[in-house]
């Protein structure tokens, strides 16, 4: 009888069981996080920084391209700022989507706005990193670094704002202390 | 192959588990959101009373013909479960949540590949050709079954999508059904009819009445109610959705 297939047929299915059980588990945590839980994980975000970086593209004024890229590496936080950006943003959708419990599909809605910007930012992020290594190993500058930074920060900033407006206006008793943590 | 004592108490205890699922599922009303799990649950209840007055022509080929049409039932009703649950979980609001279609479809066809690949390869011990396909066959579903499954709670996980009471119960146990069927499955392709043919088969079913017991009392019980929704909170997230068009698209340009 051959080996090689049933070597792969039990790595396959020994990785499907490792896997279901823990999604199940996952699911279930996800299930179970309190509100205050899921504001203790989210990290801390210099907001300044990344308001003054996502407002001058979203909302261009005069000077518009006065912020240099090294600038705005800098006010992102560098590498560390944009990994703690991506750790949050699935916090950040948690907690919108942890409002359901209020306000049956609608708060789906803004989870779901909050999700496209997510996916945005991890696009954004991903590209960054790509630029980053290129430029370790090639030495030349990626263009297109600078652009896919101020995305990161403006698709960061926009869920940021559409959660604390959700909160603000769903549970005012709550609103202070994720305006304070996010 | 005459059934034992053992095969006629799981077959009672079957029979039975899928009665009082069947009967909640419809009396609860539960059958409206998950038609596809109470087809799944009463077919195998509605096979055995086509069956059950003529147990004394068991071997007949009245009885092969019907059990085919079953096993293809089952199978295509699983995957309409994969799909049913994926609708409730990953289509909150009825369209598909961003990016969780395209994560299902790529993960679902990478497993159907990796399915077909793995019961090419497997050659089961059995002594004739028939015995060797249904084998094959089995091994297919169950492998593509469970890839799906897991498929759908991986993306609901990583979207951060909850899952509410009863279709969380039906995913938790038809996933524990579908990995111990795997499992079962790839110890029948690898020792044939030879060994632990029906001692694996009596795992499966154990686990698959735990789970029929689990689905039935979690499906008496009624989901936690969710508070209404403010009408100043209902204008507030229609106006949101409008302005994150906007948001959307200046942050698209």
């Amino acid at each position: 009888m051959p080996v090689l297939p049933y070597a792969l047929l039990t790595a396959v299915v020994g990785g499907l069981t490792v896997t279901a059980v823990r999604s199940q588990r996952s699911a279930i945590k996800l299930n179970n996080r309190s509100w205050s839980e899921l504001v203790e994980e989210l990290h801390f975000v210099d907001s300044r920084g990344l308001i003054l970086v996502a407002r001058d593209y979203l909302d261009p004024r005069k000077g518009q391209i006065d912020l240099q890229p090294e600038e705005i590496w800098t006010l992102l936080g560098g590498d560390q700022g944009l990994r703690t950006m991506l750790r949050n943003a699935d916090r950040l959708i948690a907690l919108a989507a942890f409002a359901q419990q209020w306000n049956l599909d609608e708060s789906v809605i803004v989870a779901e706005r909050m999700r496209r910007d997510g996916m945005r930012l991890r696009k954004a992020v991903r590209r960054v990193q790509i630029g980053m290594w290129s430029q370790v190993f090639t030495g030349r500058h990626w263009v297109e670094v600078p652009f896919q930074l101020q995305e990161a920060a403006s698709s960061y900033y926009l869920m940021r704002q559409r959660l604390l407006a959700l909160y603000e206006t769903s549970h005012a008793g709550l609103y202070p202390q994720l305006a304070k943590a996010v | 192959m005459k059934p034992n004592a053992v095969d006629n108490l799981f077959w009672a205890l079957g029979l039975l588990g899928g009665v009082v699922l069947t009967a909640v599922l419809l009396l609860k009303g539960r059958w409206r959101k998950f038609p596809a799990f109470t087809a799944l649950a009463a077919l195998p209840v509605l096979v055995t009373l086509i069956l059950l007055p003529r147990g004394s022509s068991r071997h007949t080929d009245w009885y092969a013909d019907i059990y085919r049409v079953y096993y293809t039932l089952d199978f295509l009703l699983q995957i309409a479960l994969v799909f049913e649950l994926a609708r409730v979980v990953l289509r909150p609001t009825g369209t598909w949540v961003r990016d969780a279609r395209r994560q299902f479809i790529l993960s679902g066809s990478a497993g159907v590949l990796l399915a077909v690949m793995l019961t090419y390869m497997v050659v089961p011990p059995a002594p004739d050709r028939a015995e060797v396909l249904e084998m094959r066959a089995n091994l297919f579903t169950s492998l593509l079954v469970c890839e799906l499954v897991i498929t759908v709670s991986l993306a609901s996980n990583r979207l951060g999508l909850g899952w509410r009471n009863h279709v969380m119960a039906i995913g938790q146990g038809f996933t524990a059904w579908a990995v111990v069927a795997t499992v079962v499955d790839s110890v029948h392709s690898y020792f044939g009819t030879t060994r632990l043919y029906d001692a694996a088969d009596y795992v499966e079913f154990s686990v698959y009445l735990g789970a029929m017991a689990y689905w039935t009392v979690q499906l008496w019980r009624e989901e936690p109610a969710r508070q209404p929704i403010s009408p100043e909170l209902r204008k507030f997230i229609i106006a949101l959705h409008e302005r994150v068009q906007y948001d959307l698209g200046e942050a698209e340009r």
